[in-house]
């Protein structure tokens, strides 16, 4: 890997965009599901991979650990814990949206809006962002330090100009 | 790395019981909270008729027995549909264009993508209130008669629809 690429992948401010881009949309995400469990174990039950018996358990829980994690990574504590446990998520979703797509099955992905006939359905598009937040958490991983937030990082950058 | 997955691994489980514990307190306090544990056939489609499984469907199919119908949209029906499907929409109107088969009283057989069954439920109970008397909702779908391997035709599936 070129220096200069890996000075802009461990750049603490790129890292904590990625941080704000990833918790925004995982905190987005939580909303809908949040609101209306019944519908997003319908979507959980539309890929057929789950148990019906645990899909309500899922419905319940899951919104929840996306709200968690997303406020976390971006606000700081527990950060790394956030970002190993988006990337089990969304390891989950790449596994789940692509198997729909090599079983042919045209359902929503369940990913913002929830229910039957809401939201986008499952398509390369969808793998492929989930994919690219998948490599982004590795990136956080990597590179977000222990417990790095922007005020100090801002009050360090202004300590060593001085 | 492996100190930093360790560490994270740790967070992971904090916030795993924190969101396990959130989700689980709000859904028990919502008024509109779902069981923890699904009822049997609770994400099945809602209809008046009845249900038919991919074997007993293939066996009105082999005997000439069974009209299918499937209520998607134009596009995703020329795409792919059970061989020999006529598309209708689940609309009075679409109702009414099948009005010539019932005199046959042939054995009708709702069916979508595992994604729309809900379109295919709503069909069945308009063609009930039509005075169809032997409406069925196929109960896998269109997935489970193409994983049982049983024939179809459209654009994707090799095909030119009739």
């Amino acid at each position: 890997m070129s220096g200069a690429l890996l000075r802009v992948i461990s750049n603490k401010y790129f890292i904590f965009g990625l941080r704000l881009v990833l918790g925004g949309v995982f905190i987005y995400a939580s909303v809908y599901k949040i609101a209306d469990p019944a519908a997003f174990a319908k979507s959980i039950y539309n890929y057929r991979m789950m148990p019906e018996a645990t899909i309500n358990l899922m419905a319940i829980v899951m919104p929840w650990l996306e709200l968690v994690c997303g406020v976390l990574i971006i606000v700081g504590p527990l950060m790394r814990g956030s970002a190993l446990l988006m990337g089990l998520m969304l390891l989950v979703f790449v596994v789940a949206i692509g198997t729909a797509l090599a079983r042919g099955l045209d359902i929503s992905c369940g990913c913002f809006k929830v229910g039957d006939a809401a939201g986008r359905l499952v398509g390369l598009k969808t793998l492929i962002e989930d994919a690219l937040m998948l490599a982004a958490v590795g990136l956080i991983l990597a590179f977000g330090g222990p417990s790095f937030n922007l005020k100090r990082a801002v009050r360090s950058d202004a300590a060593r100009a001085d | 790395m492996r100190a930093i997955l360790g560490s994270a691994a740790r967070e992971a489980v904090i916030l795993l019981v924190v969101g396990a514990v959130a989700g689980l307190a709000v859904n028990a306090l919502r008024e509109d909270g779902v069981a923890l544990v699904a009822e049997p056939d609770a994400f099945r489609v809602r209809t008046n008729a009845e249900f038919v499984s991919t074997e007993d469907a293939w066996e009105l199919y082999e005997q000439g027995n069974a009209f299918f119908i499937d209520p998607r949209g134009a596009e995703a029906f020329a795409a792919e549909h059970i061989e020999g499907a006529i598309n209708a929409s689940p609309t009075q109107g679409g109702v009414d264009s099948l009005a010539w088969i019932a005199a046959a009283d042939p054995y009708v057989i709702a069916y979508a993508a595992v994604g729309s069954q809900r379109q295919a439920g709503v069909l069945a109970d308009k063609l009930l209130e039509a005075g169809f008397k032997k409406v069925t909702v196929l109960l896998d779908g269109l997935e489970g008669w193409k994983r049982a391997g049983h024939p179809v035709e459209g654009r994707t599936a090799g095909g030119e629809p009739r």
